[in-house]
Formats: structure tokens, sequence, C-alpha cells
């Protein structure tokens, strides 16, 4: 009885193995996504690279962070706007899925009708869910 | 000093890559200074008497039509 089970028992490992075997090459795909720079700026251009780069801004600016990516999606790309002793202005995210090796820029923007009040703030960039960037800027009048 | 109040930040993204979320794979425009949804319309259809279909499609976040702020992102239809 014992040397039937055997072949069919190599084969379900085999087959196990196989199937364990594909699912960290899919993992490691949607997981390849890297930022490779962050600029911030008042205005962007077409390809939502900054125009003006800055890291002081006036309180009626209107904030941009163009966020260059490297890799294939899909991946979620969150940012986290903060000032001064962590209090939190903004949260915005989106899933991207690029479907090429050319670096994909991801705008991100913030404003504040009645003008942002004055002091340090800081942006931190996220692809799904880990630290990916950092950026610190500055609103002066 | 009082804590600032954020609650009225409006934010919002675009982006070169295509997305999985957001607006069903139709087109974006960020409102910029001096922007109304008429001039918007006269720019993106040509016709600013279309500024209702894009009132139309974002009435989410548009509670009066004369106003719009520069940083919101709209969905153009």
């Amino acid at each position: 009885m014992r040397t039937r089970l055997m072949p069919h028992l190599t084969l379900f490992v085999a087959a196990a193995l196989a199937v364990a075997a594909c699912g960290p090459k899919r993992a490691s795909g949607s997981t390849s996504m890297k930022v490779t720079e962050i600029d911030l700026g008042r205005s962007l251009k077409p390809d939502l690279k900054i125009d003006d780069n800055a890291t002081t801004f006036h309180p009626t600016d209107v904030i941009y962070a163009s966020v260059e990516t490297k890799g294939t999606g899909p991946a979620t790309l969150a940012t986290r706007w903060t000032y001064q002793d962590n209090q939190v202005v903004n949260e915005t995210s989106r899933t991207i899925s690029p479907n090429g090796d050319d670096p994909v820029r991801t705008e991100f923007h913030i404003s504040k009708p009645d003008g942002w009040p004055e002091g340090t703030y800081h942006l931190v960039v996220m692809i799904n869910g880990t630290t990916a960037g950092t950026k610190d800027f500055e609103v002066k009048k | 000093m009082p804590t600032p109040d954020f609650s009225n930040v409006q934010g919002g993204s675009a982006s070169t890559a295509p997305s999985e979320t957001g607006n069903n794979g139709g087109r974006t425009y960020v409102v910029a200074k001096g922007d109304s949804l008429s001039a918007i319309a006269k720019r993106e259809y040509g016709n600013a008497k279309e500024w209702r279909r894009i009132y139309d499609a974002n009435k989410d976040v548009i509670k009066d039509p004369d106003l719009i702020y520069p940083g919101q992102t709209l969905r153009l239809p």
C-alpha cells in the first residue's frame, strides 16, 4: 500500500513546490516599484514634473509633490502631509499600474482656501504602506 | 497658540501611469487660480455653456458651481 501511495505523494509534493515557486515571483513583481525622485513646487508641467522647484511656500500656494517611480505595479502610492509636531494635514493615495520600465510621474497636491499656517511641514511618500521617501518644506508669509 | 484647523484642506492626485482607482478612465483637471467652470468648459470642450457637464460629474466635490478652489481635482466627463 505504502509503495502505491509514494508516486502520488511525490507528485503532490512536486506540484505544491511548483505552486510555491510561482508565488514569490508574482509577489516580487507587485512590490518592485521604488521612488526615485520627489520634487515640490507651486505648479506642474503637462508631464506632471514640477515647473518651479521650491521648498518654501506662501500661505495661498497650491503645493504640489511630483513623485517619480520606477518598476511595475500595481502598487498603492500614498502621501501623508503633516504640520510641525506631526499634526496630519492631508492623506491621499492612488493605486497605479505602470506596465513598462519607463519612469512614471504621479503628482499629489494640497490647497487650503483660507491659507496655510506658517511653519514647517513634512511629507512622507509611501508605497504599499511602507515609507519610500520624505521631504520637508516651510510656509512663510 | 491654538492648533491650526486643517479640516478644509483639499487634496488630489494624477499620474502618467494607468490608475486602478479614481475616475474610471476619464480625464481629470486640477483647478488653477482664476478658473471657473465655464472657463474650464471653454478650454476643454470649446464651449463655455458645457460647464454643467463638469458640474454634474463633480457634484460630490462642488457644492456651489460658482465656487471652485485652486487645487481641486475635477473629473472631465
